[in-house]
C-alpha cells in the first residue's frame, strides 16, 4: 500500500533534541451561520515532529489552518505561539506573517506579472528593505532558497517572470518563498505535492525535514495517504469540525484512517471503491466501438497516435505539466487540425476556480448550464425541466437540496468538483475529458466519482483522464505517458505502474538532454527577432518609424529642427496623460476622468495661479489629492473603477466650470515660456518623451514601490496575505496618477496659454489608445512605460501625417479609426505567428 | 439561507428573494436585494420634488420624462448585453451609430410612408452591421473593446459626414412622425414599444439558452470556453445585438425629430453607460438588469429635467450628475469582507 | 532574457540618436518640397469641426470661393483641415500647416483662447491669420464676427414685441462656453432686463445648435413647465417647433433660423394661420468674406483688425420666396464675391 519511490527519507518518528516552536490551539471555533466548520479544538503541533490533518469533505482542516494563518477570524477560542496568544478578532494575515506563520496554499498565490525574485521581494512585507541593491539582493535570496529547497538543479532564474514557468516550478517557487522567509516559526503546507513533479517529492521530504530539524513547526494537509509515511511523523484527524484521532505516522494503516475518517460503516463501500488492489475493469474493448478522438502530429511520437474509443477510459499521466492539460483543452475546444473529434466531449476540471465554477451562480445553476446551452441558444427553456434535470443528479451525487440554491462559493472544494463532474455529465456527451478531477478532494468524494465515471464507461461514454495520483492508475484500460507535450509510450492492462510510466518518461527526458545542440547563427537571430517581437512597445515603435517616414518624405521633417519641434509640440502632454493612466492600468483599474482633471488643472492655472500663487498651488495639490482620495473609495467601497471615475470626470468638469465658467484666464508667463525653451541636439519636446519615458520605466520596473503596484495589478489577494497594505500601494500608485496628470495639465494649459475647461477632454480617450497601443494590458497589470511615450508620440503625430497625405477632410476620422484597428489587427497577426 | 449578502445575479434557476426582516438593516437589505431597486428609489424621489415646482401635474411629468427615457433604454439594452459579457466590454461607438442609422432611415423614408418597410429592414441591418465589425474587432482581432468600438465609431463618423453632406436632410415618414406623437391609452407608443423591447431582451437574457452563455462569459471566460458556452461567438453576438438595439433607437429617433441630424446620436454614449450603471448592472460583467437600465435611463431623464427645471449653471449640473453616479454606486456596492 | 534586456536598451538608443544625428545637422531654415498645394502663395483653412450642416456648407462655399479665384488667377489652390471639436488636435493641425508656408491662415477656432500660442508662432512667422465666425484673443489675428451681444439684442427685441411685452419665455443655449452663445445670451438678458419687466425667463436648455438634441431638451423642459410664450433660438429653431408639436401643445413665438425646414415650415404657418416670426442668421458665407480678405492680405492690402460682419435676416414678407429656393439641408444666405467684400470692408 504503502508504495514509495526508493528508500524513505530521514528518519520517521525520530524527535529532534529540543522543542524549539510550540504551537497551541486552544477551543478553537469556527462557524459559518448555522454550519459549524471548526467545533472547539484543542491541539498542540510543537517542531519535534512533522504532522499532517487529513480528513474527509468538510472536516474542517482547511479551516483551522486558514485561522492560524491569519487569513479567517476564529468565534472563539486561542492561538499561542511558544505561550503567546496570536490574537483573536484582529489577526491577520500581516500579523502571522510578522509571527513567523506562513501559509501555501493549493491555489498558488504568485504574481505572475512580476519575476521570481520580485515575488520573494514581496513576500517580505513590510519588513522587506527597500534600499540601493534591493533588486540583487532579491535575486540572490530566490536562487539560494530554490537551491536549498530543491537542489541545485532547480533550473529556475530569479530574474525569470513566474507567467513564464510551468505549474511545478511555481509551486516550488511558492514554496522556498514561504520557507525562506525570515523569522519563520509556523509553516503550513496545504497539499503541497499536487502540482509538484514526482522527482521533487522526495527532496521536499528532505527539505521539510531540515526545516524541522531547524525548530520550525511544520503542518500539512493532504489527501494522498500514500505519501504520510515519508513526509510526516504524527497524523492529526478530523471528521466534521472535531479532532477525532491522533496518533503517530508508523502506528497507522490507510484503511484504519479511512475509516476513522468517514466514521465507520459508510468507509466499507468507499474503501472497496477506492482503495482496491485490482485493477478495475478487465473488459476487453469492442473493436467496432466509435472512436471518439485521434490526435496524430506534434501531440504523439507513437505510431498509431492517440486514441479514445467508446467505452474505454484512458488515461493521460507522466511528469507534470507535460502537456496533458493542453491536450484536453485541445481536444474541447478543436483548437488544434491534427485532432479529429468525432462526437460531443464534455470537460471535467480540477482547477475549479479558474476554470471551473461560474462563481455569481448557484451551484444547481452551474450544473446545469452545459446541458442547456446545448439544447438551443435561443429558444426559450421551462424552469421545471431543469430543477429536474438538477435534482436527479443532486441526489446521484449525494447532494443536499439545501447546497443546490447556496452559491457555488459557498460550497467546499469536493462539493464543488461534484457539481462540475454532474455539469459534464448532464451534457450526456460521448467523450468525457477529465482535467485531474480528484485533485484536492476528500476520498469519499473520489470514491463518488470514481463511480460516476465507471457508470459513465458502462453507458457507453469514452474516458480521456489526466491523473496526477498513482492510486488511479487502476482506473485505466490504457494509459498514454506524455512528455514535453507529446505523447512518448502507452502502456495497457498490467503493464501499467508507476515505474513503468517514470522510466518512459524519464528516458525521453534523458535522450532530449543529450541533443542539445549549440544554436546556429540563423538560429540565434530568430531567436533575438522572437524576443523583440514580444516587447510591449515593439508595435508603437514600428508604427511611430512608419508615421514618422510617411510625414519625412513629405516635409523633411527629421532633419528641421524646428518643423519637428513643431509637431511634436502637444506629444509630451499626451506622453504625460499616457504614463498617467498607465499608472491607474498597473493596478488594474482605468481613469475616463483624466482628460476633465487635466482641464480643471489648466483652469486652476489660469485662474489662481496668477492672481494668487500660494492658493494656485494649494488648489492644485488639493485636486491631486482628489486620486488618492478617490482610491482609498475604490478601495473600500469597491465601486468599479471605470464609473466612478466617470462620475469624477462630471465633478471635475463641474468644478472647472464653476471656477471658470467662460473661457479665459490667463496662464502665468513661467508656465508659458516653458514651452518656448531653446534646447541643443534635440527639440524640447524630444527630451521631454525621453525624461517621461525614463521616468516612467525607473519608476515602474525598478523601484519597490513600482514592484508593489505591478504585484496589485497581478494578484491583489496574493499582495495583501504578504502582509503589505494594499490600500496603501493602491492610493499611492493612483497619487502617481495624480501628479502626472497634473503635470500634463500644466503642460497644456502652458501651451493653450489660457483656461478652458473642456479643451483637455480628448485626451481621456486618447490616453486610453495609447496605453493599449503601447502595449499595456488591462488585466493583469502589464505595463510599459516605454510603449506608452511611443504610442502617445505616434498617436499625436497621425494627425499631421494625414494633413501631409491629403488625406480629404471627411475621412479623417475614419482614417483614425482604421489606423488603430492596423495597429492592434498587426499585433495580433504577429501574435498568432510567433504561437504556431 | 445565504450566509453571504444577495447576490447580485439571480441564478437562473433561483426563485425567491431572501426573507424579509425587519428594521433599517431590512431597508438596505431590501435596497440591495434588487439592482433596479436604487434607480427606482431615486427617481421616485426626483419626481416627488419635483411636483411641488413644477407647472404640469405629475402624470404629465412623469409620462412626458418616460417617454424622452425610452429612447436611452432601448440603446441602453445594448451596452448592457456589451457589459455583461465581461472583461471590461464597452460600445462606445453607439452614439456614431445611432446617428448613422438615423440617416440611413430618413433618407430611404424620404418623407413618404410608401419606403417604411425597406426603411426599418435597411437601418436595422446597417445596425447590425455596425456591430459585426465591433465584434470581429474584439474577438477575431483581440482588440479591447474600449479601443475597438471608438475605432469604429470614428469609422460610422466618417461615413456619416459623408452621407449627410452628399445626400443631407431628408424628412422622416409622416407615419412614422404619427406614431411618435401617438398613444394607446394614454401610454405613448414609443414607451410601450421601449417596455415590449425590454421584454423582449430579458426573456433573451434570463430564460434562453444564450443569456446563458452571455451571463456565464461574464463571470468567468476560461469556464466558459471549457464548458462549451462558446464565449467568443457570445460576444461577438452581443456586439450585434447592440448594433441593432441602436438602429432600432435611430428608427424612433427619426420619427421624434422628424428628420436627422448630426448630433442627434451625441448624448447616447454617456447616457446609455449611466442608465446600465446606474440600473444596477455590473460593469465587470456577469450580472445584466433589465428592469435596472429602464429604471436607469428614467433617473436619468428625471436628472437632466431637474437640473433644468432648477436652471443652475452647467458646472453644477456637471457637479450633480456625478455625485448622483457616485452616491448611486455607493448604495449599491458591497463592503469589503 | 538578456537579449530581451539588451535590446529594450539599446533600441531606444538607437532611434534617439537617428534623432539627434538629422536633427545636428539641420538648418534652422527648413526646405519644403516643392509639392504644388502647399507651396508659397497660398491659403489654408483649419476648421475646427465638420460636423454640422452649417460647417459642411461653410466649407462648400469657401471652395466655391477658392474655385472661382483660382479660375480668375487670382490664388492657387485652398486647403482645408478639419479637426474634431478638439483643441488639441486643432493646434497640432496649424502647427503642421504652419510649416507649409501658407500666405494666411483662415481660422475657425475650437477655443478662443488656447490657440493663441500658435497663431503668434503663425504671425511671427509671417503668416497671416482671420478668424471668422468664432472669434480668438489674439492680438495679431484678423477678427470676422457679427456683434453677437448687439445681435442678442436685437433679436430678443423682436420676440419680445410679438409676446406683447409679457409672457414666459424659454432661452435655448448654442454650445455652452463659445464666445457666440455668450454673446448672444449677454444681449437676450440685457435687453429683457432693461426693457422688458414683465417677461419672465422659466427655463434655460443646452440645444448646442442642433434639432435633435434642442427637440429633447425642450421636451424636458415642458415637462415642468407651465405655459410657453416665446422661445429664443439659434439656428436649432426647428428642434424647438417639433418639440411643441410632439407634446400637442400650441406652438409660441419662436425666433427663426435660416434653415430650409424652418423656413418652409415658417412660410407654410405664415400662410395658413398667419404665423409671426423672424429670423437672422450669420450664414456659412462668411467662410467666403473671409476668404476674399484672405486673398487681399495676401496680396498686401491691410485692413481693419476687426471686422463686423452682418447677419442675413428673413421676414415674414420674404420667407414664401427664400423657401421655395432653399433646400432643406441648406442655409438661406448672401454670398460674397470680392467687390461686395471690399465694398463692405474698405482696404485701409
Amino acid at each position: 500500500m504503502f508504495e514509495t519511490m526508493g528508500e524513505a527519507i530521514g528518519e520517521p518518528g525520530q524527535a529532534s533534541v529540543s522543542v524549539v516552536n510550540r504551537l497551541e490551539i486552544v477551543d478553537v471555533a469556527k462557524a459559518y451561520g448555522s454550519t459549524r466548520a471548526v467545533r472547539d479544538i484543542t491541539v498542540s503541533f510543537d517542531s519535534s515532529q512533522i504532522s499532517a490533518v487529513v480528513g474527509g469533505n468538510g472536516a474542517g482542516k482547511s479551516t483551522l489552518m486558514k485561522m492560524i494563518a491569519g487569513e479567517v477570524a476564529s468565534d472563539a477560542g486561542q492561538l499561542l505561539l511558544n505561550g503567546e496568544t496570536l490574537g483573536t478578532g484582529d489577526y491577520t494575515p500581516a500579523k502571522a506573517h510578522a509571527a513567523g506563520v506562513r501559509i501555501v496554499h493549493q491555489e498558488l498565490s504568485l504574481f505572475g506579472s512580476l519575476s521570481v525574485a520580485e515575488n520573494f521581494y514581496i513576500e517580505q512585507g513590510s519588513s522587506g528593505s527597500a534600499g540601493f541593491g534591493w533588486r540583487k539582493r532579491a535575486r540572490r535570496t530566490a536562487e539560494a532558497a530554490l537551491t536549498e529547497a530543491f537542489g541545485a538543479s532547480h533550473g529556475i532564474l530569479g530574474s525569470a517572470k513566474v507567467d513564464a514557468l510551468n505549474a511545478g516550478q511555481q509551486q516550488m517557487v511558492e514554496i522556498a518563498r514561504a520557507a525562506s522567509s525570515p523569522g519563520l516559526r509556523v509553516l503550513i503546507l496545504d497539499e503541497p505535492t499536487s502540482a509538484l513533479g514526482i522527482e521533487y517529492i522526495g527532496t521536499l521530504a528532505a527539505f521539510v525535514r531540515q526545516l524541522q530539524h531547524r525548530g520550525i513547526v511544520v503542518l500539512f494537509i493532504t489527501h494522498k495517504m500514500s505519501e504520510l509515511p515519508k513526509l510526516t511523523d504524527r497524523i492529526v484527524v478530523m471528521r466534521e469540525g472535531n479532532l477525532v484521532a491522533d496518533m503517530p505516522t508508523v502506528d497507522s494503516t490507510t484503511d484504519g484512517l479511512l475509516s476513522i475518517m468517514l466514521g465507520g460503516e459508510h468507509g466499507i463501500a468507499m474503501r472497496s471503491a477506492a482503495a482496491s488492489d485490482q485493477r478495475q475493469h478487465h473488459h476487453a474493448v469492442d473493436a467496432a466501438a466509435k472512436v471518439l478522438v485521434s490526435v496524430t502530429g506534434q501531440r504523439s511520437q507513437l505510431a498509431g497516435g492517440i486514441a479514445v474509443s467508446a467505452g474505454e477510459v484512458i488515461g493521460l499521466v507522466g511528469l507534470q505539466d507535460a502537456g496533458q492539460e493542453q491536450l484536453l483543452r485541445a481536444i474541447q475546444t478543436r483548437s488544434d487540425k491534427n485532432i479529429v473529434r468525432a462526437g460531443t466531449s464534455a470537460y471535467i476540471t480540477g482547477d475549479r476556480k479558474s476554470e471551473g465554477i461560474f462563481p455569481l451562480w448557484d451551484s444547481e445553476s452551474n450544473l446545469v448550464v452545459s446541458a442547456v446551452v446545448n439544447r438551443s441558444s435561443w429558444i426559450p427553456f421551462r424552469k421545471a425541466r431543469l430543477h429536474a434535470i438538477a435534482e436527479t443528479w443532486f441526489s446521484r451525487l449525494n447532494l443536499s437540496g439545501v447546497a443546490a440554491k447556496k452559491r457555488i462559493v459557498d460550497l467546499s472544494g469536493g462539493m464543488q468538483q461534484k457539481v462540475l463532474f454532474a455539469r459534464g455529465l448532464a451534457t450526456d456527451a460521448e467523450l468525457l475529458l477529465l482535467n485531474d478531477p480528484t485533485r484536492g478532494v476528500d476520498l469519499a468524494t473520489k470514491g463518488d466519482m470514481y463511480q460516476l465515471v465507471r457508470d459513465a464507461v458502462a453507458a457507453g461514454k469514452g474516458v480521456l483522464w489526466y491523473s496526477s495520483e498513482d492510486s488511479e492508475l487502476q482506473q485505466f484500460d490504457r494509459v498514454y505517458v506524455m512528455h514535453d507535450n507529446s505523447a512518448v509510450a502507452e502502456f495497457t492492462g498490467d503493464d501499467i505502474s508507476t515505474e513503468s510510466i517514470m522510466k518512459s518518461a524519464f528516458a525521453s527526458q534523458d535522450s532530449r538532454r543529450e541533443e542539445a545542440v549549440q544554436p546556429s547563427t540563423r538560429q540565434r537571430v530568430l531567436a533575438s527577432l522572437s524576443a523583440l517581437s514580444r516587447q510591449p512597445w515593439i508595435f508603437a515603435f514600428i508604427g511611430l518609424a512608419i508615421v514618422l517616414g510617411v510625414i519625412d518624405s513629405k516635409q523633411h521633417i527629421l532633419t528641421y529642427f524646428f518643423g519637428l519641434g513643431l509637431i511634436l509640440t502637444l506629444a509630451p502632454v499626451l506622453a504625460l496623460a499616457a504614463t498617467a493612466q498607465m499608472f491607474i492600468l498597473s493596478v488594474g483599474d482605468i481613469d475616463l476622468g483624466i482628460g476633465a482633471f487635466m482641464g480643471l488643472i489648466g483652469v486652476i492655472a489660469a485662474t489662481s495661479l496668477t492672481t494668487n500663487p500660494p492658493l494656485g498651488a494649494a488648489l492644485i495639490i488639493g485636486a491631486i489629492l482628489l486620486y488618492p482620495l478617490l482610491a482609498w473609495f475604490l478601495r473600500v467601497r469597491q465601486f468599479p473603477a471605470l464609473v466612478a471615475t466617470l462620475a469624477m470626470s462630471f465633478v471635475y468638469a463641474g468644478l472647472a466650470l464653476t471656477i471658470l465658467p467662460n473661457v479665459g484666464g490667463e496662464v502665468p508667463t513661467w508656465l508659458t515660456s516653458i514651452s518656448h525653451i531653446n534646447t541643443m541636439i534635440l527639440p524640447l519636446p524630444v527630451w521631454i518623451l525621453i525624461l517621461v519615458a525614463a521616468a516612467g520605466w525607473f519608476i515602474v520596473e525598478r523601484t519597490a514601490l513600482g514592484t508593489r503596484i505591478r504585484a496589485l495589478g497581478s494578484n491583489p489577494s496574493a499582495l495583501e496575505s504578504s502582509g503589505w497594505n494594499v490600500t496603501l500601494v493602491k492610493v499611492l500608485a493612483y497619487a502617481l496618477a495624480g501628479v502626472t496628470a497634473a503635470i500634463a495639465g500644466l503642460l497644456f494649459a502652458g501651451i493653450a496659454t489660457s483656461g478652458d475647461a473642456g479643451a483637455a477632454d480628448g485626451y481621456t480617450l486618447m490616453s486610453i489608445a495609447a496605453v493599449v497601443v503601447g502595449g499595456c494590458e488591462f488585466l493583469g497589470g502589464k505595463v510599459s512605460p516605454l510603449g506608452v511615450v511611443l504610442a502617445a508620440t505616434l498617436l499625436s503625430l497621425m494627425g499631421v501625417m494625414l494633413g501631409v497625405l491629403a488625406v480629404p477632410p471627411l475621412f479623417t476620422a475614419a482614417s483614425m479609426g482604421v489606423l488603430l484597428l492596423l495597429v492592434m489587427g498587426l499585433r495580433r497577426i504577429v501574435t498568432q505567428a510567433r504561437k504556431a | 439561507m445565504t450566509l453571504s449578502p444577495a447576490p447580485q445575479s439571480p441564478s437562473p434557476l433561483a426563485d425567491d428573494r431572501p426573507e424579509p426582516r425587519r428594521g433599517l438593516r431590512s431597508v438596505t437589505q431590501a435596497l440591495r436585494a434588487r439592482p433596479w431597486t436604487v434607480a427606482v428609489a431615486a427617481s421616485i424621489l426626483i419626481v416627488l420634488f419635483l411636483l411641488p415646482i413644477s407647472e404640469r401635474n405629475g402624470l404629465d411629468l412623469l409620462l412626458s420624462n418616460i417617454y424622452l427615457a425610452s429612447f436611452v433604454a432601448i440603446a441602453g439594452f445594448g451596452q448592457m448585453l456589451v457589459v455583461s459579457t465581461g472583461r471590461g466590454a464597452i460600445d462606445l461607438s453607439i452614439p456614431f451609430t445611432i446617428t448613422l442609422c438615423v440617416y440611413v432611415a430618413t433618407i430611404v423614408q424620404d418623407g413618404g410612408d410608401q419606403n417604411i418597410p425597406a426603411s426599418i429592414g435597411l437601418t436595422i441591418l446597417v445596425g447590425l452591421l455596425v456591430g459585426a465589425v465591433n465584434g470581429f474587432a474584439v474577438v477575431v482581432l483581440r482588440v479591447p473593446a474600449m479601443v475597438a468600438t471608438l475605432a469604429v465609431g470614428f469609422i460610422a463618423q466618417s461615413i456619416v459626414q459623408i452621407v449627410s453632406s452628399t445626400g443631407g436632410h431628408a424628412g422622416s415618414s409622416p407615419a412614422v412622425a404619427v406614431a411618435a406623437r401617438g398613444d394607446v391609452l394614454g401610454i405613448p407608443i414609443f414607451v410601450i414599444i421601449a417596455v415590449v423591447v425590454g421584454a423582449v431582451i430579458a426573456v433573451l437574457v434570463f430564460r434562453t439558452g444564450f443569456g446563458l452563455r452571455l451571463v456565464g462569459t461574464g463571470q468567468n471566460d476560461s469556464s466558459a470556453l471549457l464548458a462549451g458556452l462558446r464565449p467568443g461567438a457570445v460576444r461577438w453576438t452581443a456586439f450585434i445585438l447592440s448594433g441593432g438595439l441602436a438602429a432600432t433607437a435611430a428608427i424612433l429617433l427619426g420619427g421624434y425629430s422628424g428628420g436627422a441630424s448630426l448630433g442627434v446620436g451625441e448624448s447616447f454614449l454617456i447616457s446609455t453607460i449611466a442608465a446600465v450603471v446606474l440600473g444596477g448592472t455590473l460593469m465587470s460583467g456577469g450580472s445584466p438588469s433589465v428592469a435596472g437600465t429602464l429604471a436607469g435611463a428614467l433617473l436619468l431623464t428625471l436628472l437632466v429635467t431637474l437640473t433644468n427645471t432648477l436652471q443652475v449653471s452647467t458646472g453644477t449640473r456637471s457637479l450633480i450628475e456625478g455625485l448622483v453616479i457616485l452616491t448611486a454606486l455607493g448604495i449599491g456596492a458591497q463592503k469589503r469582507r | 532574457m538578456k537579449i530581451g534586456k539588451i535590446s529594450r536598451v539599446l533600441v531606444p538608443i538607437a532611434f534617439v540618436s537617428a534623432l539627434a544625428l538629422s536633427g545636428c545637422s539641420a538648418s534652422s531654415a527648413g526646405t519644403s518640397s516643392a509639392d504644388a498645394a502647399t507651396s508659397a502663395g497660398s491659403i489654408v483653412l483649419s476648421n475646427s469641426f465638420i460636423g454640422n450642416a452649417w460647417r459642411q456648407t461653410m466649407v462648400d462655399d469657401v471652395n466655391k470661393s477658392a474655385a472661382a479665384a483660382k479660375a480668375a488667377g487670382q490664388a492657387s489652390d485652398l486647403k482645408v483641415v478639419n479637426s474634431n471639436n478638439d483643441v488639441a488636435e486643432q493646434i497640432s493641425q496649424i502647427q503642421s500647416l504652419i510649416l507649409d508656408k501658407p500666405k494666411v491662415i483662415l481660422l475657425l477656432a475650437a477655443s478662443p483662447t488656447a490657440l493663441n500660442g500658435v497663431i503668434q508662432t503663425a504671425c511671427d512667422a509671417g503668416i497671416k491669420v482671420v478668424a471668422f465666425d468664432a472669434s480668438v484673443t489674439a492680438p495679431c489675428a484678423y477678427k470676422m464676427a457679427p456683434d453677437w451681444v448687439k445681435f442678442g439684442h436685437e433679436t430678443m427685441k423682436v420676440v419680445a414685441d410679438k409676446m406683447g411685452g409679457k409672457g414666459n419665455v424659454v432661452l435655448v443655449h448654442g454650445v455652452v462656453g463659445t464666445d457666440v452663445d455668450l454673446g448672444m445670451y449677454q444681449g437676450w438678458n440685457e435687453e429683457l432686463k432693461s426693457n422688458y419687466p414683465n417677461i419672465k425667463i422659466v427655463g434655460e436648455v443646452n440645444g448646442n445648435w442642433d434639432d435633435a438634441t434642442t427637440q429633447s431638451a425642450i421636451s424636458g423642459a415642458l415637462s415642468t413647465a407651465g405655459k410657453v410664450d416665446g422661445v429664443m433660438a439659434y439656428v436649432s429653431s426647428y428642434g424647438v417647433t417639433q418639440a411643441f408639436a410632439a407634446a400637442n401643445l400650441p406652438i409660441p413665438v419662436v425666433y427663426g433660423s435660416n434653415q430650409g425646414t424652418f423656413l418652409k415650415w415658417w412660410a407654410e404657418q405664415n400662410k395658413a394661420n398667419g404665423y409671426s416670426t423672424e429670423s437672422a442668421m450669420e450664414g456659412p458665407a462668411i467662410s467666403q468674406a473671409a476668404y476674399w480678405i484672405g486673398v487681399n492680405l495676401a496680396n498686401g492690402k491691410e485692413f481693419d483688425k476687426n471686422l463686423v460682419y452682418p447677419t442675413f435676416k428673413i421676414t415674414d414678407a420674404t420667407v414664401a420666396e427664400v423657401s421655395a429656393k432653399t433646400a432643406n439641408d441648406a442655409f438661406a444666405d448672401q454670398t460674397w464675391d470680392e467687390a461686395s467684400v471690399l465694398k463692405q470692408w474698405p482696404a485701409k
